[in-house]
């Protein structure tokens, strides 16, 4: 009978422990694998969103399906891409950087704020004298990971 | 006054090295220099592209050791930061060898020789096009080593902002009609930095709003009255 994979074993261990944060020399002695082959399951698994890292070196089973194929509507990854090169920002610079219109712009930083990925930080001046809301990203990773990255195509994890 | 991305000779030219970097012709030879003065647009034009355009674009930390680089570029790619330098570069390969896709370190003039050259181990193993960008004592530091400088294949200086590109700018976001004089002396008043055109903008457009007056030339004497 076929040997199951690296993946799945270590997919295995992560079930058989829900709740514990896992290191992968733990799993890779538990295995008896080595710590390289280990590693690079565990990078595979945390890229599709099976694994939640929760400390240094340290990761989490979350439950999901493996994310085998994920595509970004590309007008909301522009906006995401541009926020993310400029980490504290307004509508406006959102707007000229990534090309986008000004209205679906607002409407994705409100669900980016409600989310918690991005938080108001007040207003400012804008170059015609009138306030502008400002805004800051408070979870970079997290917005990259979630709406810039894509999986399976054109070369994203 | 609209909010519009003017496409200024500064931004065609560097889209155009954007496009020559990553061409497959230009492997091998695949990294250049953009430099230029703080407010000429450098980073500015960094962001659009890599918001528009699958180009990833790193602002360069003065914290980062060459595997912390690595280690953010790794994320830009491929989404994980491996702990271990080897790791990293894997990662890059990994993505890379999917798709072509232009890295673009801004504040590259705080890079010091040793990140320069952990950048030009990924352009030469990896194949992947590098865009340094940062103020002028980039260049310098590239010129101190040989191998380094040579594997530049252009530096594209960002000059000031052109007379031109202020008559586009007039045109595209106040819908006014600046004559080849007029749009010399705000080019000369804004000391090429397009901030202060665009200042110079916002002040003539307030003015010209208060008198009543309506475009689309923009008289002499509102222009004296910005400029003196």
């Amino acid at each position: 009978m076929r040997k199951p994979g690296i993946a799945k074993r270590v997919r295995e261990i992560f079930q058989a422990h829900p709740r514990k944060a896992l290191r992968v020399a733990e799993i890779a002695s538990e295995l008896g694998l080595s710590y390289e082959k280990v590693a690079n399951a565990v990078a595979d698994m945390f890229r599709r969103g099976e694994l939640k890292r929760v400390g240094y070196g340290r990761y989490r089973y979350t439950g999901k399906q493996p994310q085998i194929w994920k595509k970004v509507p590309a007008l909301r990854r522009r906006i995401c891409k541009a926020i993310h090169a400029k980490v504290t920002f307004t509508a406006r610079e959102i707007v000229l950087l990534s090309g986008v219109g000004r209205s679906y712009v607002h409407k994705i930083l409100r669900r980016l704020v409600a989310e918690g990925l991005v938080e108001p930080l007040g207003t400012k001046k804008g170059p015609k004298g009138l306030p502008e809301k400002l805004y800051r990203l408070v979870q970079r990773d997290e917005l990259y990971q979630k709406y810039v990255l894509e999986v399976g195509k054109g070369g994203l994890a | 006054m609209r909010d519009v991305f003017v496409t200024t000779s500064n931004f065609k030219r560097f889209l155009e090295l954007a496009k020559e970097l990553e061409s497959p012709a230009g492997q091998g030879l695949a990294m250049a220099a953009v430099v230029g003065r703080a407010g000429r647009g450098k980073t500015t034009a960094a962001q659009r592209l890599a918001s528009v355009n699958s180009a990833i674009y790193c602002r360069f930390c003065d914290w980062w050791t060459p595997t912390g680089l690595l280690r953010e570029v790794a994320f830009l790619l491929g989404g994980i930061r491996p702990r271990a330098t080897q790791r990293c570069f894997e990662v890059i390969q990994e993505e890379l060898a999917r798709e072509r896709r232009l890295i673009m370190v801004d504040e590259a003039d705080r890079l010091s020789l040793r990140h320069l050259n952990t950048l030009r181990d990924l352009h030469d193993v990896c194949g992947v096009p590098v865009m340094l960008i940062g103020e002028e004592p980039l260049l310098s530091r590239l010129s101190q080593e040989r191998r380094l400088k040579s594997r530049v294949r252009t530096v594209l200086k960002f000059e000031p902002v052109a007379p031109a590109d202020v008559a586009i700018f007039y045109r595209e976001a106040l819908g006014l009609v600046l004559s080849g004089p007029q749009a010399q002396e705000l080019a000369k008043h804004a000391e090429g930095d397009f901030r202060l055109v665009v200042k110079d903008a916002l002040a003539i457009e307030r003015i010209m709003r208060a008198s009543g007056l309506k475009g689309p030339e923009v008289p002499a004497k509102v222009l004296k009255e910005v400029c003196k």
